[in-house]
């Protein structure tokens, strides 16, 4: 019988996982306070769950994401050029560089007065991951443009291009209810 | 040759005067905003931040161009630079379409191009990021360098609203 190629889920990445969940945890305590309670019915009620969804949800993909970088790094792991070429690392990647200017922003202007109340950290969070879906897309789109798509079927990579649909699907619904809410302003919905 | 250097010259005056136009537009909308900025600099900053991303539509869709009227670019697989222009192409075209369709009029009121200059500085830049991190972690032979240099400068004037919106901390901080 032939092996299986690809790496199993191992002690070691449920620990990486536990790390990034207590990550995950820590974020969406800071998120918490700013979670309304939503209306009890209508239109305004979905608006309100869609906000829930994105930013608990965003608080955790990100740490993640990150887990997920740490784990397809770990040995045995395909070569460089291999990795380069899956969809679900280089969405990880991708991610992770997005955040990089918020984060410097915010360093920038932390010290300003207005920064440090508490309930601000929702509003900074939100400048923070404001890149990352688009960073997604672009990602996406220069491996198929380059011809470099080559997804591996194992948990790792499948798991990556998860939290990628993730953050597209985000884009995709913040478009979807806009257009709903102006069809909805026309009359067309209730 | 002389026809296909005359075809890029006129492509690149375009984008000049589409660049030009766009931006003055938008700055005169910025001008009619009620609420001004505290400092003077300040004012000159958000200024710039609001043009920017006209700029960046311009040379976006003067690269494109270049690219269209050259075949050597269109060659699978496509050059570092082609896949640049095109994903701010595309992410460009999606946030204009989404925002004409969907936007409420009641927003838009003299303000579509400050409205629409917002979108555009933060869905094209994340895009130009993810371009740059799937082409650098695999980095591909370089060829056709007009072409690189034009993928280059349009990534570049999209990361220029990123790198100001960073330095905002450190020139007002």
């Amino acid at each position: 019988m032939r092996p299986n190629p690809y790496r199993r889920f191992s002690i070691a990445d449920a620990m990486i996982l536990v790390v990034a969940g207590a990550v995950a945890a820590l974020l969406g305590r800071s998120i918490a306070p700013s979670l309304k309670e939503p209306p009890p019915s209508g239109f305004a009620a979905i608006w309100q769950y869609v906000g829930w969804v994105q930013q608990v949800g965003t608080c955790a993909a990100v740490p993640g994401m990150a887990a997920m970088i740490a784990i397809r790094l770990r040995r045995p792991r395909p070569s460089r050029l291999r990795l380069s070429f899956q969809p679900g690392f280089v969405a990880c990647v991708a991610v992770m560089a997005s955040l990089l200017p918020g984060l410097a922003w915010y360093a920038g202007i932390r010290h300003r007065p207005g920064f440090q109340r508490p309930g601000f950290f929702d509003q900074v969070w939100y400048c923070v991951t404001e890149w990352t879906g688009t960073a997604v897309l672009g990602a996406w789109i220069a491996l198929l443009l380059a011809r470099r798509w080559r997804p591996e079927p194992s948990w790792i990579d499948r798991t990556g291009r998860a939290l990628g649909f993730y953050w597209i699907g985000l884009l995709v619904l913040s478009y979807g209810i806009q257009a709903m809410l102006e069809l909805q302003r026309r009359g067309f919905l209730h | 040759m002389i026809g296909r250097t005359v075809l890029r010259a006129a492509i690149i005056l375009a984008a000049v005067a589409l660049g030009s136009v766009l931006m003055r537009r938008a700055d005169a909308e910025f001008e009619l905003l009620p609420s001004r900025p505290s400092s003077a600099w300040e004012h000159r900053y958000s200024r710039v931040r609001n043009a920017l991303p006209w700029a960046g539509v311009a040379a976006t869709l003067g690269a494109a161009g270049l690219v269209a009227a050259d075949p050597r670019s269109r060659r699978r697989p496509w050059s570092a630079g082609a896949i640049t222009v095109a994903t701010a192409a595309f992410t460009a075209a999606v946030v204009i379409a989404s925002y004409i369709l969907t936007f409420p009029p009641a927003f838009r009121a003299n303000r579509d191009f400050i409205n629409l200059g917002d979108q555009l500085g933060t869905r094209v830049p994340g895009a130009v990021i993810g371009v740059w991190v799937a082409l650098l972690l695999a980095p591909r032979r370089r060829r056709r360098a007009p072409m690189e240099l034009a993928g280059l400068l349009v990534g570049g004037i999209w990361m220029l609203d990123v790198v100001l919106l960073i330095l905002y901390g450190v020139i007002f901080g």
